[in-house]
């Protein structure tokens, strides 16, 4: 077990410091710097933790697909997964890795809360960053990363290879994120549209937006972690019938 | 004569890779069937009404442009991924060819996606000889610019999903989001006027609206042609 998480901690140490990674963090931050600077209505700080949460939507999907991907490219697929750990043990690390992952999300969303609250002092300021309820912050997005983390593991076993597919997917995926922010904003200000929604609302995609931005949602929170658990699963099946060339 | 034989062999170049053709039609034609299928179950489920099927023309536009955007990602990068690189760029035809011939190979996709679209206007309404032109235009101006783009990013990062992503960030949803409140929010006519001419800005609104105005359309074009030759600056001094 202790293995298991070094191995998990590896993974995700590798990534972190990796040149691209750092590059879309700084890019990260400078997309909610620039909703501060350039758009002169006064928002709370709420706004601009989402707005960043949907910057690094895509970077999460990045992420995840690279945690499965790391092996195939650099060719140790072949030494991970027929080697001392069974092939369910290293999804179970990669599973792993997607929770440390989010709380490393965060941390860098909560640094840009501070951020925030710094320059806006006179309308957000200190009370404005207390009143974020952060052990919520860290739940929602440990959720986030798993259950659509999982959904990437579950994209990256079947399109093995394929560069394109999986571009596909995370834009896809990035395009239904930032479109499904209007609908769930329509349903919580009239909440008798959940009936016409209601298919929708179990899907994890909606819930990943709901739970970036809003408040706190035990529903949701259970629905997405189901979710990853199936995706995992499924991923874990398909890994242990592929034949690793 | 020569010299038309190389310059005809140079712009199909790239369009003569495996696969091209039928990567991108297989993939406007599974696009085009999820619609059809959740067009006619949302009629059939959902009791929309049986006009809503008139949109499937203005849907498949508007997931064109990430259709769009895959494929010129893909397109570059794929060489350094492959490590075809090396055989390419330093085979018959210069580094510039080479590029060049890839662009040409975006604006002809950039037309395959236009026949799609103007052929589902006509089987589903909303087709005019005017609108047809103007899209056919307006794809190619989109094309251009945004492949151009593309090549400088894969030519800096040389991964295809990074460079995907850093175009989808810059030009769409996210930073139209950002843009569009900017613009909104200020009373600054410099800074406004400044926004609405970034090429950024202009790419997808135009697209959407189905035509550029003049002026747009020189911005794009200025812009691509920037961009192609920061490319063939940088791939020339590149040690491959």
């Amino acid at each position: 077990m202790h293995n298991l998480l070094k191995l998990s901690w590896l993974n995700v140490k590798n990534k972190m410091f990796s040149r691209i990674f750092l590059f879309g963090i700084v890019c990260a931050f400078a997309y909610p710097l620039l909703w501060v600077f350039a758009v002169h209505k006064k928002y709370q700080l709420g706004l601009y933790c989402f707005e960043m949460g949907r910057f690094m939507y895509v970077i999460m999907l990045y992420v995840a697909a690279e945690l499965l991907r790391d092996d195939i490219k650099n060719n140790t697929t072949k030494t991970i997964f027929t080697g001392v750990f069974s092939r369910t043990e290293i999804m179970l690390s990669k599973a792993i890795s997607l929770v440390i992952w989010g709380c490393i999300f965060t941390i860098l969303l909560e640094i840009n809360n501070i951020i925030v609250s710094a320059i806006l002092h006179e309308t957000i300021g200190i009370n404005g960053f207390l009143s974020v309820n952060h052990v919520q912050l860290f739940i929602n997005y440990v959720v986030i990363l798993f259950s659509m983390g999982g959904f990437m593991f579950l994209i990256v076993s079947i399109a093995f290879k394929d560069n394109k597919n999986i571009l596909f997917y995370i834009l896809l995926l990035g395009m239904i994120n930032f479109f499904t922010s209007a609908i769930v904003t329509m349903i919580h200000r009239n909440p008798d549209l959940k009936t016409n929604f209601a298919f929708y609302i179990l899907t994890p995609f909606y819930n990943a937006v709901d739970l970036a931005g809003w408040d706190f949602n035990a529903q949701a929170i259970l629905i997405n972690v189901l979710w990853g658990i199936v995706f995992i699963a499924i991923a874990t099946l398909i890994i242990n019938k592929r034949e690793i060339k | 004569m020569f010299i038309l034989q190389r310059v005809i062999r140079v712009l199909t170049l790239d369009m003569k890779m495996k696969g091209f053709f039928k990567g991108t039609i297989v993939s406007l034609l599974i696009l085009l069937g999820v619609l059809l299928l959740g067009n006619e179950g949302k009629i059939l489920f959902l009791n929309y009404p049986k006009d809503s099927i008139k949109d499937t023309a203005r849907v498949f536009c508007s997931i064109l442009p990430y259709i769009i955007l895959v494929t010129l990602s893909a397109s570059l990068t794929r060489e350094f991924e492959n490590k075809t690189d090396k055989i390419i760029f330093t085979g018959i035809f210069s580094r510039t060819e080479i590029i060049f011939s890839k662009l040409i190979s975006f604006v002809v996709t950039g037309f395959i996606c236009c026949s799609f679209y103007i052929v589902l206007l006509m089987i589903f309404g909303g087709f005019s000889f005017k609108g047809a032109g103007n899209s056919v235009i307006t794809f190619i101006i989109y094309t251009f610019t945004l492949g151009s783009f593309t090549l400088l990013v894969s030519i800096i990062t040389s991964n295809g999903i990074i460079t995907g992503l850093i175009i989808y960030v810059l030009h769409f949803d996210l930073s139209l989001a950002l843009l569009g409140q900017a613009i909104g929010s200020t009373k600054n006519l410099f800074v406004k006027n400044a926004i609405e001419n970034l090429p950024f800005f202009i790419a997808n609104t135009g697209f959407k609206a189905g035509v550029y105005t003049f002026w747009q359309a020189f911005i794009m074009i200025v812009c691509g042609v920037l961009a192609l030759i920061a490319t063939f600056v940088i791939i020339n001094k590149k040690n491959i």
